[in-house]
């Protein structure tokens, strides 16, 4: 591992800390819109702070899925590394099923 | 998953601090905005979470005419209206990344051959362009070009219509390298991994594999040169495989190591994605992985790019312009219909062509009538394949290729 690498390594452990403690959205960019992507309500906090670790909301946004293919995509994340726990991980897929489920509008 | 311990290392070592910057500023917004103390004291670093200040790079994060579907990673495709050339200018070329770009540093990039081979090599950009030089037009398109129409829903960027372009390559054969290193019996696919890499170290690496024959066919490049200029960073700077006609996750970008295996490679982007069923499924299904295969060839398809969609045109002499391709067949013809299917008339195909280019095509289109019209386009290639009047659903919404429609208003 280089010095770049390890710096990198502990940024990204700190900011995983600092998400998960600080319950308050961290991170202002959520992919170029003016709007705020992710409508409030429950969760929804959780939803920007663990996504936008690794990348922007606007993909989020732009699905439209049932519980099935939320739990997928959520347990997808929780493989490739995103820390999500427990009830987080229900309360991140029920969010996304309330805002973006296949029944959601088009225009968000 | 294939296990090589250094998989990784000839990635790492090639790029350079910007990216690095970039992500790692992405990431302290976090801990700036709480006002805590950052592990690290970096010149450069700052709350501010988007590209680094200086023009190249900027130059490269963004193509100001294209449409963002995602901004991070970059994902961009580009407006109908503006497919309107035979070659696709590169500032108008379409842009798919997994993962953050990453800059490559020339001085210290290589690209390594290894795996079932009796001589590995490890060449530099001048090594490589002692083989000999091959230059072709070639069409890419995304393999989810066209997701966001596909119901229902699948996962994924919610691609429109214009993740495709075409451009001229220039670069070298891919069998002269791998004949090179010498392929041993044993080889039967060949790997590709990029210098691009996951966010958490956790997540998969994009690395895809093609079957021996289809990376020893003469027709598959290793390009390094993309409409005269060294290929943007965006396109894989410097060196990018380009199996001829597969769908555009088999052009892997950024290339650092090649490695020729005794199987398919099994990592994520080979076993979960990049798939869809061998037979048709019924739209919103559940497949069985094992009733999946993996994408190879584009299918064939066409596009209207003029007139754009809900224009309003005048009676008279309307061109109905658009562009036709097929992956690893040639197009044979284009019809056009302008009665919502009840008759077909043969486009004119565009002088410029090659293998595994699109064709241009035009339709003079005379109405009188005012009134609201459904225009569509309809493709045949060589070996007799034609759009068909429904998309076939597969889960993850790849290679959407239904007759196109566009609605217009001719008013007097």
């Amino acid at each position: 591992m280089s010095k770049d690498e390890r710096a990198l390594s502990r940024a990204r452990e700190l900011a995983l800390t600092l998400s998960v403690l600080a319950g308050v959205s961290v991170l202002p960019y959520e992919g170029g819109g003016q709007a705020p992507l992710l409508p409030e309500g429950k969760g929804v906090e959780k939803v920007r702070n663990f996504c936008s670790l690794c990348h922007g909301l606007d993909v989020v946004a732009q699905q439209r899925l049932n519980r099935d293919g939320w739990r997928r995509v959520v347990d997808q994340m929780i493989e490739f590394g995103a820390p999500v726990q427990g009830e987080d991980r229900q309360e991140i897929i029920a969010y996304l099923v309330a805002f973006f489920g296949q029944e959601a509008t088009e225009s968000r | 998953m294939a296990h090589y311990p250094n998989e990784r290392e000839g990635a790492a070592s090639c790029v350079s601090r910007r990216s690095f910057l970039f992500q790692a500023g992405r990431l302290t917004a976090a801990a700036t905005l709480l006002g805590l103390p950052l592990p690290f004291t970096e010149r450069g670093f700052g709350a501010e979470p988007g590209p680094a200040p200086d023009a190249g790079y900027n130059k490269d994060r963004l193509k100001e005419k294209l449409i963002v579907r995602t901004a991070s990673p970059l994902n961009q495709e580009t407006p109908l209206e503006l497919l309107n050339t035979w070659i696709t200018p590169n500032d108008l070329h379409f842009v798919r990344n997994h993962y953050d770009v990453p800059q490559v540093d020339l001085q210290t990039w290589k690209l390594v051959v290894d795996g079932e081979v009796d001589r590995p090599l490890t060449l530099t950009i001048e090594d490589l362009k002692e083989f000999e030089a091959v230059t072709a037009v070639r069409t890419l398109e995304c393999a989810g070009n066209g997701r966001s129409f596909f119901s229902p829903k699948a996962t994924g960027t919610q691609w429109g219509a214009g993740a495709v372009g075409t451009a001229r390559y220039v670069g070298v054969r891919l069998a002269d390298v791998l004949t090179r290193a010498g392929i041993r019996s044993r080889g039967k696919h060949v790997m590709f991994n990029g210098a691009d890499e996951p966010v958490l170290p956790s997540a998969p690496d994009f690395i895809r594999s093609i079957p021996l024959e289809k990376a020893l066919h003469p027709d598959t490049f290793l390009v390094h040169t993309m409409n005269g200029e060294p290929l943007p960073a965006l396109h894989g700077y410097p060196l990018r495989v380009i199996p001829a006609g597969w769908v555009g996750s088999a052009c892997v970008k950024w290339l650092v190591n090649i490695r020729v295996l005794a199987q398919p490679y099994d990592g994520h982007f080979m076993v979960k994605s990049y798939r869809m069923p061998r037979s048709y499924a019924a739209p919103g299904a559940q497949v069985d992985p094992k009733d999946m295969v993996s994408l190879t060839s584009l299918e064939v398809k066409s596009l209207i790019t003029a007139p754009v969609n809900d224009a309003t045109v005048a009676p008279g002499r309307v061109i109905v312009r658009g562009a036709a391709w097929g992956g690893e067949a040639d197009i044979a013809k284009v019809e056009v219909s302008t009665d919502f299917g009840r008759t077909w008339h043969s486009a004119r195909l565009g002088m410029d062509e090659a293998r595994y280019a699109w064709r241009l095509w035009e339709f003079g289109w005379e109405i009188s009538e005012p009134g609201s019209y459904l225009l569509m386009s309809r493709a045949t290639d060589v070996e007799g394949r034609t759009q068909p009047i429904e998309q076939i659903w597969n889960p993850s919404g790849y290679l959407w290729n239904v007759i196109p429609r566009v609605r217009i208003n001719v008013k007097g």
